[in-house]
């Protein structure tokens, strides 16, 4: 039964990070702009949300075994992580739709560049002593919190809830408003949508601010499932993410529901992993999530009607190309 | 009186004709300075001296003949892997799964070693190098036949591939008849590498390989139907099909090719020095694609795929990536410095178009007038004009505030005074 319970409790939290990072990518491809860049961003989150415990750690205004002010500063971290993760979006989103740079190479820039940068802040400077230590040694996701804790977390299903409203409200965004449109015809043919009289630069913008701080908000939620520790890497779940909202074909509620199964298949192996001497192939089952689109993507592309990609996804806008 | 009139107008025209043949070299060289002077105000931020730090390390790359050596083979790797990037960019083809075409190759030769160890070593070697090789091009050949059959971009499918590889590894190597000790994975028998002892144990045949390569993509491309064939495709693949080529065949053969070079690669690097801080293949490694992988990327791009501008640039990632990096501590100059020049040269060369236009001084004195008509014209509103000017005023602020407080202006005091940090949840 406690098996049970935590399988449950891992599965939301992770299902909460697998699905804003999965809505973060399917918004950025649907206003026409492949964000390979994705992991880069959710380890900007990760740093923000380290960053901002650390300084109210070090003033000291928060006594140190209340539970409920913690909990208070984690729901404030995601706020902190998600607007950190804006303005790191502009990194990306300068070169790529300003400057017109190749979305793919850019993508693997920020890839490169956001890990180093974590870790050079966090752990190095020019004495070698670093600005916080290390909590943990790098740790395997959230095998230290299953052995810790062992059950049920109710702060889980806060985060559960928060991921389902961003998600909801991202998929009504895009379904139902004005804005939402816009995004949705810039990814489709944007020179139609200058034609309209449609600021196309703007509307990109717009979508990237949204998937940064989508991504910075799965960052702070990262920092939670491995209970604190990080070594400037959050195990690929953005090019996870890639995989996922390849699966679901671009659509969100889809998404959703990918999300819950890889969720699940996760964090059944990670709770088995703790609790049971019998060894899973666990690499096997992990690997899964890459080989699937590699299926689903021939599939979809002989049946054309169920078929969703973006129509302008990956190219670069000219306006002077009309 | 008109003659003079005329060679000045045709010396003018060749200088303009000159900058416009070599524009977009010129942007790149550009790009690339622009780079690293920013990765150097991002040191001083840090508080790194950043001469100091370039010094070390060119001091470290070539200081003994030891390091030297280790150098020249990081180099040559380096070479070899913006190589077979670059064959792939010249098809249109862009291979991101370099890095997962080197996991998959060492890790099936590292497999057939340890399955054989009792061989003779020679063989040994032999018998390696082509389970590498192949296993690599079948992984490459993969993302081509999704590519040219199923229609499946090469960017997912190498990216995918590339993660598969990484877990592929893992899991074999984890739960091969592999002795192991600590996790970590034992270093090859005696004798099983693939460095040429007679010059240095630090170098290995990949000098060689770098440039039989370099000179057969030079000729492949120059003086070859085949090569004209494949550019030809790259730029437009319908032209191609109209030519008669059968695009898909090539298609499927450059993906090939670029994960043939990348096996070499992936042979020299990781079966290359024994026993040394470089021989990069703990288990533990393989938790995410290597960084090496996208190096490849950068040095392709930089050199715009000419194999021979590749060189020097392959030298500049070697010194900043290579063994002075990797054995930082002695220099002081840790590995991810390597990796944080790699990285915003990456970003720059990828926005490098923008410096043909943006760096003429016509457009810089076209930004001061427009912030000043900003200000001046009335059409705007004077809220919107007073919420910008409080932005800059609260970016400015920050960044001043960043200047002030930095740990590296307040070093001394902060060591003293802070205890460990434990970070929220870490006491449980």
């Amino acid at each position: 039964m406690t098996d049970f319970k935590s399988i449950i409790s891992l599965a939301l939290l992770l299902f909460a990070i697998y699905g804003l990072v999965t809505t973060a990518g399917i918004i950025s491809e649907r206003s026409g702009i492949v964000n390979i860049g994705l992991n880069g961003n959710v380890i900007a989150g990760v740093l923000a949300s380290l960053l901002f415990h650390g300084v109210l750690d070090l003033s000291k205004e928060v006594a140190v075994n209340q539970e409920d002010a913690k909990f208070g500063i984690d729901l404030a971290s995601l706020l902190i992580s998600g607007l950190f993760g804006v303005v790191i979006s502009y990194l990306f989103s300068i070169a790529t739709i300003t400057l017109k740079g190749d979305h793919v190479i850019v993508g693997t820039a920020m890839n490169i560049l956001m890990p180093v940068v974590a870790f050079i802040v966090l752990y190095l400077d020019a004495t070698n002593t670093g600005f916080f230590t290390p909590v943990t040694t790098p740790g395997k996701v959230a095998e230290i919190r299953m052995a810790a804790e062992g059950g049920f977390d109710w702060r889980n299903i806060v985060y559960f809830g928060i991921a389902l409203v961003l998600m909801a409200s991202a998929w009504a965004m895009i379904r139902f408003t004005k804005v939402g449109l816009r995004i949705w015809a810039s990814g489709e043919n944007p020179h139609a949508l200058a034609a309209a009289g449609v600021n196309v630069h703007r509307t990109r913008y717009f979508a990237q601010m949204i998937v940064g701080f989508l991504a910075g908000v799965a960052g702070a939620m990262y920092l939670k499932l491995n209970n604190g520790s990080f070594t400037g890497d959050v195990g690929g779940i953005g090019f996870f993410a890639l995989a996922m909202l390849v699966i679901s074909q671009w659509r969100i509620h889809w998404a959703a529901l990918v999300a819950v199964v890889f969720a699940l298949i996760q964090s059944t192996l990670i709770t088995m992993q703790v609790k049971l001497p019998v060894t899973v192939p666990k690499e096997f089952l992990e690997m899964l999530p890459f080989v699937l689109p590699l299926v689903v993507l021939p599939f979809f592309n002989y049946f054309k009607k169920i078929s969703n990609v973006p129509k302008h996804d990956g190219l670069i806008y000219d306006a002077g190309q009309r | 009186m008109t003659n003079t009139k005329t060679e000045n107008k045709t010396v003018k025209s060749n200088f303009s004709q000159f900058i416009y043949r070599n524009k977009k070299g010129l942007a790149t060289i550009s790009s690339v300075v622009v780079g690293l002077a920013v990765s150097c105000i991002v040191l001083v931020i840090m508080g790194y001296n950043p001469i100091d730090l370039i010094s070390h390390l060119v001091k470290g790359s070539f200081s003994t003949t030891e390091n030297t050596w280790q150098t020249i083979q990081t180099w040559s790797v380096f070479l070899i892997l913006g190589l077979a990037v670059g064959i792939g960019f010249k098809a249109g083809l862009f291979n991101i799964g370099v890095a997962g075409q080197m996991v998959f190759g060492a890790t099936m030769g590292y497999l057939f070693v340890y399955s054989h160890s009792d061989m003779n070593p020679g063989a040994l070697i032999g018998i390696m190098t082509v389970i590498a090789l192949v296993s690599a091009v079948a992984f490459g050949v993969v993302a081509g036949i999704l590519k040219s059959v199923f229609g499946v971009h090469e960017v997912i499918s190498t990216i995918m591939l590339n993660w598969i590889a990484v877990k592929l590894a893992k899991g074999l190597i984890e739960r091969g008849d592999i002795p192991k000790t600590n996790s970590t994975l034992t270093p090859l028998p005696d004798g099983v590498s693939t460095t040429i002892g007679s010059i240095s144990p630090y170098i290995t045949w990949a000098l060689f390989a770098a440039i039989v390569i370099v000179l057969a993509t030079f000729i492949l491309f120059k003086y070859t139907k085949l090569g004209m064939k494949i550019k030809i495709s790259g730029n437009n693949m319908s032209a191609g099909k109209y030519a008669g080529f059968k695009s898909k065949t090539i298609v499927v053969g450059v993906m090939g090719l670029s994960a043939l070079i990348a096996g070499v690669a992936a042979v020299t690097y990781y079966f290359g020095e024994v026993n040394t801080s470089l021989s990069p293949l703990p288990a533990g490694h393989f938790d995410m694609p290597p960084v090496i992988g996208f190096t490849g990327i950068a040095i392709a791009l930089i050199a715009l795929n000419n194999p021979f501008a590749m060189i020097p640039v392959a030298l500049l990632f070697a010194v900043t990536q290579g063994p002075a990096a990797l054995n930082g501590i002695p220099y002081g100059t840790p590995r991810e410095i390597g990796e944080l020049f790699s990285a915003i040269i990456i970003y720059f060369v990828a926005i490098s178009n923008v410096f043909i236009h943006i760096l003429t001084p016509k457009k810089v004195k076209d930004l001061y007038v427009r912030i000043t008509n900003f200000f001046k014209n009335e059409t705007i509103k004077v809220s919107t004009k007073i919420w910008v000017s409080i932005a800059n005023i609260f970016t400015l602020g920050i960044y001043t505030y960043a200047i002030n407080n930095w740990k590296w202006t307040q070093k001394k005091d902060k060591q003293e005074a802070e205890p460990q940090l434990v970070l929220n949840g870490g006491e449980k």
